[in-house]
């Protein structure tokens, strides 16, 4: 993230037309371009991966979720005094984002016509195509709250609490939809198993990768910032 | 360790959801963005946060910022002049607008929240889901 120049200085262009005679006011805008260049930068691997793993598996649409929500965070960064309050309140707009991408997504499908605006420009992931399709098929198979707090908590690894805090929900019903999720889920892919495990279908890909650097923190460790 | 077979049973489960859920987050993941990736991203996010400081500054109802503030001044001042010296209700039941009371909501609905900060910001969550729809 070129904190220095770049989005630090486009949210600067961004900040208002009447900005910049106070020399305070001004002073403010800048703490605020870098607070904001800064916030992308720690944020955007893990935002992009949640919006992914949220929309079921389509690089084009977590993008444009995930840019979505940058963007109301510019909007409101002001608002926010700490960072840690921005991030909560962040990954609650791009999980509710996500939702909404859904349910037009759907809306779309149904009319007929619209094609998928959401292009992917990245390439796809690694591993078996076939093993991904049907990890993307039982996990459309959840209901959305259940979805939601499976990715958040085991594959984010957000805790119950900032889960619930996440949601607006209490602890007891995340903690009921994480057990009703991953029940589901291991009943539909159950073959999903360690590689000596001998299983036919198993995913090529290392479990060393999920301890890879930018892998998301387990369940039982607090999310990086 | 609790040496309770019920405990090791539980435990055991917990490592065997462990693991599965390491195989998931494994494979149900993204590729992460190399540095070409992260700068298109990032252009992208510029280029937008571009176009919506560009709309704000073309917007037609900018002008409406300054008009409604001094309406909400002669408003107040108005108000004011109207207000009894006695405490309890004005003689011909009106609200007062000078006492102080007046809520965020009530300036939104006498401003029509044209004094938003951002435009957009106070629009419903829902238009940007249907402007994707029927804009683009």
């Amino acid at each position: 993230m070129d904190a220095g120049g770049g989005l630090a200085e486009v949210a600067a262009r961004g900040a208002g037309p009447d900005a910049g005679v106070d020399a305070r006011e001004a002073t403010g805008e800048a703490d605020l371009e870098r607070r904001f260049a800064a916030f992308v930068g720690s944020h955007r691997e893990r935002a992009r991966r949640l919006a992914w793993r949220l929309v079921g598996g389509d690089a084009g649409a977590a993008e444009d979720v995930a840019q979505d929500a940058f963007l109301r965070a510019w909007r409101s960064l002001d608002r926010f005094r700490g960072e840690a309050s921005l991030s909560t309140w962040f990954y609650r707009i791009l999980v509710r984002q996500a939702a909404n991408h859904r349910r037009w997504r759907g809306v779309r499908e149904r009319m007929g016509g619209w094609g998928n605006p959401d292009a992917a420009g990245d390439p796809p992931p690694r591993g078996d195509p076939g093993l991904r399709e049907r990890i993307g098929r039982a996990m459309e198979s959840l209901t959305r709250r259940q979805r939601e707090v499976f990715v958040l908590v085991h594959l984010e690894g957000f805790t119950v609490r900032e889960t619930a805090m996440l949601l607006g929900r209490p602890e007891g019903t995340v903690k009921s939809h994480l057990h009703r999720a991953l029940a589901r889920l291991r009943r539909d892919l159950s073959d999903l198993r360690e590689p000596d495990g001998g299983v036919a279908g198993a995913p090529d890909v290392e479990p060393a990768a999920a301890g890879a650097p930018g892998a998301a923190p387990r369940a039982h460790e607090e999310p990086k910032p | 360790v609790s040496e309770n077979p019920r405990h090791l049973d539980a435990a055991r489960a917990a490592d065997d959801d462990v693991r599965w859920t390491e195989r998931l987050d494994a494979v149900w993941r993204p590729e992460p963005l190399d540095a070409a990736g992260r700068a298109r991203f990032d252009a992208r996010l510029r280029e937008r946060l571009d176009g919506a400081a560009d709309r704000r500054r073309r917007s037609p109802l900018r002008w409406l910022a300054p008009v409604a503030t001094a309406a909400a001044v002669a408003l107040a001042v108005w108000g004011g002049a109207r207000t009894p010296t006695q405490d309890g209700p004005l003689a011909d039941g009106g609200v007062s607008l000078a006492d102080g009371g007046v809520t965020d909501w009530e300036w939104d609905l006498l401003l029509g929240g044209a004094l938003a900060e951002d435009d957009a910001a106070a629009l419903p969550e829902e238009y940007d889901a249907i402007a994707s729809v029927f804009l683009e």
